[in-house]
């Protein structure tokens, strides 16, 4: 009896670890011929030739690997769609296109997957991204996504303006009332808008004074970073600032831009490829770029956003393999250059940003963007969470409130924070 | 013909027939309760079971949770915050979209009621909306009521009239989602009433015409008693329609600015769409459903009292 059970014992160590041998063993090859449906948001007749030519290149360079490029409408709207797909297990892409809202909800629930062992299969390089660029595809230290169309956050102002003014863009936060005062007195207009319709115009002042939206605590919790005396007191000074007309607040980009280009203001935050994009041809005036300005001693750190490649999981391993060469293609420093003059958004290569013989391409192009790739150290993910969608909507309602002084700052600070924590509470 | 003739018959015989007819009856009401099955009453129970679950609509698997979402619902502090401005901002909208079509509809039924072909071709224009896709209104809305491009606003402004924020603030932005549905359903609230009027007896009007009656006494005592019915049915269907709106906070604000405009349905879409809390949608969805169930049934019975049906 006793070397019956020993027997058995032995047998089912040796079964289980040939099951961890066996499902270890992902063959990440690509050996059949295969189409991938890819999800996209751009419709331009340009951005979608230019990717079109990437499309051709990669299907050229592996003949078995076809691509259907589908237009699925915004991100959000891809962003149902890839949840109802996923939960119906049917009809889900190779490969998506969308932005980093729901990127930790994604990859917490297994909606995408963990490229991290592809990289390493495939021996991908990814210490040629921007590091800001490839830190903002993880979640919980693994690889989900790839960087494609990305952008920081920058201010624009009138350079002509400032120049009849014999005034210069402050560099420091502290230097921020007199320059307003000025522009205002001699104006009568808003020196600047800050944008309040995303949080990722907001983060560059939070952050830079230590209170970011979301933080992680040592054991890797999250919490309310604005949950502080500072980041109220900093909304105290906006508040202030807003009351005495110095600036004002956008909701609508739409409406922002025509007010920056029809000079009803001296300057606004927007990301950095919009004097290419949105702002182009809106305004008579030389348009002036300037990084995040310096709030806390040494924190000017700008935020980097957009969009990202990610790979659905619930697919057959062939296609989440073949999509991870189509990606990984993509978003390459091969394509960089073109695809960042296709579409105004930042190169995501070191190779291409950090050299200047790989950078002149670009800048010869793009010169504008000369000083946002010189703050390249100053850019950083922002904290990738699955409370981010919430938190954000709530932060951005009760900023606007208490600006346009529907509820006062500590009534609105007070049950943005509850509200805040509710969402975190339950995670 | 043939039931007459199964009546007649006796004892156990009669029992069959009389059991046989009444499955044929069931088999066909079959379809119809398959359908229902399907399409209402699984989806109902598959919502009251999410509704003890942490489901948040990512992956298929879920674990129960109890009453946790329940008392979330009615204890936790920013649940019953947005609980009560959803309930307000519905509840302004529905008594808005209801005034307006009821009140509204008869209006344009009174001005309409002539059979003339210039008339038809009139109240085909007011009825056209309905025929247009909400979405499809909405971004037409937007365009004619943007501050800086709408044409609203440009006619206001070469007037030297100060521009109006039709979608900006918290007053404005509900105006103008009750003008997009109210443009949207008038047209409907004014052919059923026009059909309605249609309906009432000249007999009526006669006599009160041979009593002297004037065109104010008429309308009070005569058309709208009459009309009473329809106006029940109306305030009964609108009612729930109003508070189902959805489509037009959707395209037009969006439910802000600042939930201004957030209705119970947008509510419980964001939270099961965007906030992948589709737990909490569904205790959200379970409450609006027996607050829709209570309000109609009640209003139904205290506005019965009042509904003449003698036209």
């Amino acid at each position: 009896m006793k070397k019956v059970v020993s027997l058995l014992m032995a047998l089912v160590m040796l079964l289980s670890f040939a099951s961890a041998s066996l499902a270890e063993a992902v063959d990440y090859s690509v050996n059949e011929e295969v189409t991938l449906t890819y999800w996209m948001t751009l419709t331009d007749e340009k951005s979608v030739a230019m990717m079109q030519g990437i499309v051709d290149a990669f299907e050229a360079k592996y003949p078995n690997i076809k691509v259907d490029m589908i237009y699925k409408g915004s991100y959000a709207e891809i962003s149902t769609a890839l949840i109802a797909a996923n939960v119906a297990s049917a009809d889900v892409p190779a490969c998506v296109w969308t932005d980093t809202q729901h990127l930790a909800a994604f990859a917490q629930n297994g909606v995408i997957e963990d490229l991290t062992p592809y990289a390493e299969y495939y021996k991908t390089d990814l210490a040629d991204y921007v590091p800001a660029f490839i830190n903002a595809c993880t979640f919980d230290g693994k690889q989900y996504a790839f960087p494609v169309g990305l952008a920081s956050d920058v201010i624009f102002y009138n350079k002509d303006l400032l120049k009849e003014l014999n005034l210069t863009f402050p560099t420091k936060w502290t230097e921020m009332p007199a320059y307003l005062e000025a522009v205002y007195t001699a104006t009568g207009k808003p020196a600047m808008t800050f944008t309040c319709w995303n949080t990722f115009y907001l983060w560059p002042l939070f952050y830079n004074i230590g209170c970011e939206m979301l933080k992680l605590d040592e054991n890797g919790k999250e919490y309310i970073g604005l949950d502080n005396d500072k980041a109220k007191a900093l909304v105290g000074e906006l508040l202030d600032w807003t009351k005495k007309g110095w600036i004002d607040w956008g909701t609508k980009a739409g409406n922002t831009r025509t007010a920056f280009g029809a000079k009803d203001t001296a300057g606004i935050m927007y990301y950095s490829g919009g004097v290419y994009t949105a702002l182009r041809g809106l305004s008579d005036f030389e348009i002036g770029i300037s990084v995040p300005v310096e709030m806390d001693p040494g924190m000017n750190y700008q935020p980097v956003s957009g969009s990202f490649f990610v790979i659905p999981s619930n697919q057959p391993q062939v296609y989440k393999n073949a999509a991870y060469l189509f990606t990984s293609y993509f978003t390459g420093a091969e394509h960089c250059v073109d695809f960042a003059l296709g579409t105004s958004w930042l190169p995501s290569h070191l190779s291409v940003t950090s050299t200047p013989e790989g950078s002149a391409a670009y800048l010869a192009v793009l010169p504008a963007m000369q000083p946002v790739l010189e703050s390249i150290d100053s850019f950083v993910r922002q904290t990738v969470s699955a409370a981010d969608a919430d938190v954000s909507k709530i932060m951005l309602s009760y900023m606007m409130q208490i600006m346009n002084e529907e509820v006062s700052l500590d009534d609105g600070w007070e049950m943005m924070i509850e509200e805040m924590n509710d969402i975190l509470s339950d995670m | 013909m043939r039931r007459k003739k199964n009546i007649v018959m006796a004892g156990d015989r009669q029992i069959v027939v009389k059991r046989r007819h009444s499955w044929s009856d069931m088999s066909c009401a079959l379809p119809a309760v398959i359908l229902l099955t399907i399409m209402t009453y699984y989806p109902l129970a598959k919502l009251v079971e999410v509704s003890f679950t942490d489901w948040n609509l990512l992956k298929a698997e879920y674990n129960y949770v109890g009453l946790k979402n329940w008392k979330w619902l009615f204890t936790g502090s920013t649940s019953i915050r947005y609980l009560t401005n959803t309930l307000r901002v519905t509840g302004i909208f529905t008594v808005g979209h209801i005034a307006i079509v009821i009140i509204g509809g008869m209006l344009m039924a009174l001005l309409f009621n002539k059979m003339s072909k210039s008339y038809s071709v009139m109240r085909a224009i007011i009825f056209m909306p309905r025929y247009i896709a909400m979405s499809t209104c909405g971004i037409f809305f937007l365009l004619i009521l943007d501050t800086d491009y709408g044409i609203i606003n440009v006619i206001l402004k070469s007037m030297g009239l100060s521009p109006v924020p039709w979608l900006e603030d918290r007053t404005m932005a509900m105006v103008s989602v009750l003008i997009l549905t109210s443009w949207h359903g008038m047209g409907y609230g004014m052919m059923i009433y026009m059909s309605a009027m249609i309906g009432i007896s000249r007999d009526y009007y006669e006599a009160a015409e041979l009593d002297g009656a004037t065109g104010t006494q008429v309308f009070r005592y005569i058309t709208l008693p009459l009309l009473s019915p329809t106006t029940l049915f109306l305030l009964i269907t609108t009612f729930i329609s109003s508070m189902k709106v959805y489509q037009s906070v959707d395209t037009l604000t969006g439910g802000g600015p600042y939930n201004s405009t957030e209705v119970f349905v947008y509510y419980i879409y964001r939270l099961a769409f965007t906030n992948f809390r589709f737990d909490r949608a569904s205790v959200n969805a379970l409450l609006f459903f027996v607050i829709l169930l209570v309000v109609t049934a009640s209003t139904m019975k205290i506005t019965n009292k009042n509904v003449h049906y003698d036209a």
